[in-house]
């Protein structure tokens, strides 16, 4: 030990502080002590020789601040070598004890690697989801997207951030809080270029003021000015994203002044942004566009953007002022959202009074809207953690049997004078250095599950930005590693501290403390505990996938396929417009491997038709409140999306303009419009009170239009040659084959009937749905795989710990086959010890379970979180893992050969 | 023999005091009045350092490396600092001693010529 220099200052080093000043002060008094000696010997009076010495000596005063600083540094310095020295040696201590037992340390490291690796890709994807502020963006702080709360009639809330262009103009007009404000609309898919070279791409829609809320400079050109953003009036000017500009123009500099095409028209390149700039879109965005020329393309030409209130398309970002709370900012907001209102009819005066507004944060995950996705992923981050736990249960308890066997080394040691500070200190660095090679192994973990996880569950997220090993990760992976180091050297040092030295030197080899063999079975059953609820988490998740997925959606996405016409700004009179869906209903009927084809003007989870319907004897509290999907559609519609009709019939294509009007309405909205009364041939009157009364032909299964929970359900269906919708045609197909297999074929068929520069855009229903159905699917995977970990994990232990105590007690095993026990009853004995622990485990595991339940009862579909049946699967899987475990080490129990096993001692 | 010199007026550098010091040191453990007291009998008081700028220049030393220190009794059974030269300071001394030798050859020359 002595050859560790600076050891025992090392040790002193935690209650000794050496007085510097004090050393100082003694030193220079000595010298003037001696100096005034010297002076008076010399034959001055005592007095002259204290003013000689002081004057020879200089200023005292600085010349003692001097020292002190330079003996402190001096100190600091010392003090911090001696540390590392003594790391290092027990850093090489530690490398010696790891190579002698490479299986083992090959175990604990791929253990932590596990979990670190776990919470390493957690963490990196909550980072970009939740936490991370967009690139460029300024006084985030003070920044806020905002969302508007509304109240349905049955008392729910409605909370949106896509809202009128309306409503953002009043509230930035109304409100005297904030600073900035802007419009935006990310479109995830607009097509860019023309012909061949057409692809749906991002492009975001801005207002011109957007640019001020980024310390962003334009790459090349410039961004919109106030005069770019003025309507239809307006030049059409884009912003090119820097990733597009580089893969389309190859970062040509003389792109400026060109043209492309993008959706209907096309816009003059006037600027290039920055590198990486997305605005607050999570994907990389093509092209920005203004706002309110870019509306156009989904907008008819005669909607009067800044006056009327239906269509709910823009976000608005706002700027509080400086020094300004959010609750002032929220209730003043709330207070020009309600002066909107007022002007906006149909609406009562309690439900303006109930309306309110609120900025949130600028991430859409931040705000109230959050997605489920981003919840389950806040979730898995406790889940990873939990992982982590178990593999530290799991490694402490390698490492407390490593340290048992070394229990005679340690008691040597400390007999021989060794300090337990010290030994807690070496085993706290062999820990560590372990956690640290586990974090290494843990990033490639996270290199590799990250990425498939990236790319297979959230997709939609531009992760080329974020790479997979930043600062924070490996900042936050090394943390996770010294914690780990800590939570895992904890339990061997603190037992090697209460080594009792004489007992230890006494005992000999062999083991049988109950003290030691309980720490380890209450590791074991936490490491239980634990998997249990991560595995009904998993059972949950994967039961509320399977429901999500059994859901009657109402029509059959799977056989779907939706091919909507962008005219490209060209305008087409009506019988223009009959003919060019006459022509191309024929053309996609006509063609194999479709079986049905219709026109419809709204689809499911993308793009809906709000309308006002008035039912005489009863007030207009139908509308305002409710929300009531109509949907315009040709003949063959029900067919063609699978749509049950319930009584009555379907709309066909001999219901004409100049015949009788009909409508068809879903099951729920007839209940709500005629309680207890047959709703076939009831009088509704569409979009005004003053229109015609249109009958009730036919009830229609209900359509869940906008999630798969029990919302927005109510839908009304009007013949297409009856309403007066501007839309180029948006049609259904239902084909027999996998409707992505036949989509490319069946766009180059009906291109040619597109007149001018418009473009036929496909979308498989089923696709546009599965990324609702991705926070289950998330959730399932995830809990099935970190559950699965953890229960590997975890049998690992229990084998470990069994096999060893088997180890120990080979002689006790030796005694009873010698006095006849027989294999089964070895076998009981043993496997009984592991079943013991586990079972405690499961109980305690379901107990909190079932506590954990209520917070993701939100998160699950269709399936409580008390579930019976999974607990019980759960419970008998971790009863048979266990058995499993403790079998093979109880078999060689039974093998064992009396005579040898006594003779060993 | 006039007036002695303060080490102002030659512009005593802090790496010429250091050499002092060093040099004051080799004899073996000293205590800074020790030092202070060689440095005046053998220039036979030519040269007048400031104590302060000693003491700072020994912790500075000290700090470096090249000296270290330990409390001692001294002559008159006062407790005092006494300085040792470590093989590091040995070596600067060494160094510097050249350097110095060249030093003061060179100027020597320049002002002997006639």
């Amino acid at each position: 030990m002595s050859k560790i220099p600076g050891l025992r200052r090392f040790f002193r080093s935690a209650d000794y502080r050496p007085d510097v000043e004090g050393d100082i002060d003694t030193e220079l008094e000595f010298h003037l002590g001696m100096k005034i000696d010297e002076l008076v010997k010399g034959g001055l009076s005592p007095e002259a020789a204290r003013r000689e010495a002081l004057r020879r000596f200089g200023d005292v005063e600085r010349t003692r601040a001097g020292l002190t600083a330079l003996d402190r540094e001096r100190l600091g310095r010392e003090r911090r070598a001696e540390w590392w020295s003594v790391i290092a040696h027990d850093a090489r201590h530690a490398l010696r004890t790891m190579r002698r037992t490479p299986g083992a340390t090959l175990v604990i490291i791929l253990t932590l690697a596990l979990g670190i690796g776990a919470n390493a890709t957690m963490f990196g994807i909550v980072d970009r989801l939740l936490l991370r502020p967009p690139t460029y963006l300024r006084d985030v702080d003070r920044t806020g997207r905002v969302y508007l709360h509304r109240f349905r009639s049955d008392g729910t809330e409605r909370i949106d951030n896509n809202i009128s262009y309306r409503y953002y103009g009043d509230i930035a007009k109304f409100s005297h809080a904030i600073e900035a404000s802007t419009a935006f609309f990310d479109d995830q898919s607009r097509v860019v270029g023309t012909g061949q070279d057409a692809r749906e791409r991002p492009v975001s829609l801005v207002g011109a003021g957007f640019w001020s809320f980024f310390d962003a400079r334009p790459a090349l050109g410039r961004f919109f000015l106030p005069d770019d953003d003025r309507g239809l009036a307006g030049p059409a000017v884009t912003v090119l994203g820097y990733g597009f500009w580089q893969s389309n123009f190859g970062g040509d500099r003389g792109v400026l002044g060109k043209s492309i095409r993008i959706g209907s028209r096309s816009y003059t390149i006037i600027g290039v942004a920055p590198r990486g700039f997305n605005g607050l879109a999570p994907w990389q965005v093509a092209a920005f566009i203004p706002v309110t020329v870019g509306a156009y393309d989904f907008l008819p030409p005669t909607y009067r953007l800044d006056q009327e209130y239906g269509a709910s398309w823009v976000e608005m970002l706002v700027r509080r002022k400086p020094g300004v709370t959010v609750a002032q900012a929220n209730a003043d907001l709330t207070a020009a959202f309600r002066e909107s209102r007022r002007s906006e009819p149909q609406v009562l005066p309690a439900a303006i009074a109930r309306s309110r507004a609120e900025a949130a944060g600028v991430l859409y995950d931040q705000g109230p809207k959050r997605s489920e996705s981003a919840k389950v992923a806040t979730w898995l981050v406790g889940v990873s953690a939990i992982v982590l736990l178990i593999a530290c249960a799991n490694v402490a308890n390698l490492l407390l049997a490593r340290a048992l066997g070394r229990r005679r080394e340690i008691a040597v040691r400390i007999a021989l004078g060794a300090g337990r500070g010290r030994l807690l200190a070496q085993l706290l660095t062999e820990s560590t250095l372990l956690a640290l090679l586990g974090a290494l192994a843990g990033l490639v973990v996270a290199q590799f599950g990250g990425g498939v996880l990236r790319r297979t569950l959230l997709p939609d997220v531009d992760w080329s930005l974020t790479p997979l090993f930043d600062q924070r990760t490996l900042l936050i992976t090394t943390a996770m590693a010294v914690v780990t180091g800590v939570l895992t050297g904890l339990a061997p040092a603190l037992q090697a501290g209460r080594a009792d030295v004489s007992v230890a030197l006494k005992a000999g080899g062999r083991e049988g403390n109950i003290h030691r063999s309980r720490l380890r079975a209450t590791l074991l059953v936490i490491q239980a505990g634990l998997s249990v609820v991560l595995l009904v988490g998993a059972g949950l998740f994967v039961q509320s996938l399977r429901n999500v997925q059994g859901v009657d959606m109402g029509y059959e996405p799977d056989r779907i396929l939706h091919m909507n016409v962008e005219l490209g700004g060209l305008e087409l009179t009506r019988p223009q417009r009959i003919e060019l869906r006459r022509r191309m209903l024929e053309t996609l009927r006509a063609r194999p491997g479709v079986e049905h084809a219709a026109v419809t003007s709204a689809i499911p989870f993308w793009q809906t038709i709000v309308e006002d319907l008035f039912v005489p004897g009863r007030d207009s509290s139908v509308n305002g409140q409710d929300f009531i999907a109509l949907n315009a559609v040709s003949g063959d519609y029900f067919a063609t999306a699978g749509t049950r009709i319930v009584r009555g019939r379907a709309i066909m294509d001999s219901d004409r303009p100049e015949g009788a009007r009909v409508v068809v309405v879903s099951e729920t909205l007839a209940q709500k419009l005629w309680p207890g009364r047959d709703a076939l041939a009831q009088c509704v009157k569409v979009a005004a009170d003053t229109m015609p009364c249109a009958s009730v032909v036919g009830i229609a299964g209900d359509v869940r239009w906008g999630g798969f929970g029990d919302d927005e359900r109510m839908q009304i269906y009007v013949p297409l040659g009856q309403y007066s919708w501007l839309g180029a045609g948006s049609y259904y197909v239902r084909t027999t084959d996998s409707p992505a297999r036949v989509a490319d074929g069946l766009r180059r068929a009906v291109q040619a009937l597109v007149p001018g520069n418009g473009f036929v855009s496909t979308r498989v229903l089923a696709t546009t749905l599965d990324s609702t159905v991705r926070p289950w699917r998330l959730g399932a995977t995830m809990f099935t795989v970190f559950g699965m970990l953890a229960l590997l994990v975890a049998a690992v232990g229990l084998y470990g710990v069994v096999a060893y105590g088997v180890t120990q007690r080979m002689h006790e095993m030796g005694v009873r086959v010698a006095l006849g026990a027989r294999t089964r009853d070895v076998l009981r004995l043993v496997v009984g010890e592991g079943v013991r622990v586990t079972v405690i485990g499961i109980v305690l595991g379901t107990i909190a379970a079932i506590l954990a339940g209520r917070f993701i009862a939100a998160l699950l579909f269709r399936v409580s979180p008390r579930d019976p049946a999974t607990f019980v699967i759960v419970g008998a899987l971790l009863l048979a893992v266990a058995v499993a475990a403790s079998l093979i080490p109880a078999w060689r129990a039974s093998r064992v050969d009396p005579l040898s096993a006594l003779r060993a001692d | 023999m006039g007036t002695p010199m303060a080490a102002a007026d030659l512009d005593l550098l802090q790496g010429t005091l250091d050499v002092l010091v060093l040099k004051a040191l080799t004899f073996g453990a000293r205590h800074g009045y020790a030092v202070t007291r060689w440095i005046a009998e053998t220039t036979r008081d030519e040269l007048q350092i400031e104590e302060g700028a000693l003491y700072t220049s020994l912790h500075r030393m000290e700090k470096r490396g090249w000296v270290e220190s330990e409390w001692g009794l001294s002559e008159n059974n006062r407790k005092a600092k006494y300085y040792q030269l470590t093989a590091l300071g040995r070596k600067q001394l060494q160094q510097r001693t050249d350097l110095w030798t060249r030093y003061a050859t060179a100027v020597f020359r320049v002002l002997r010529t006639t």
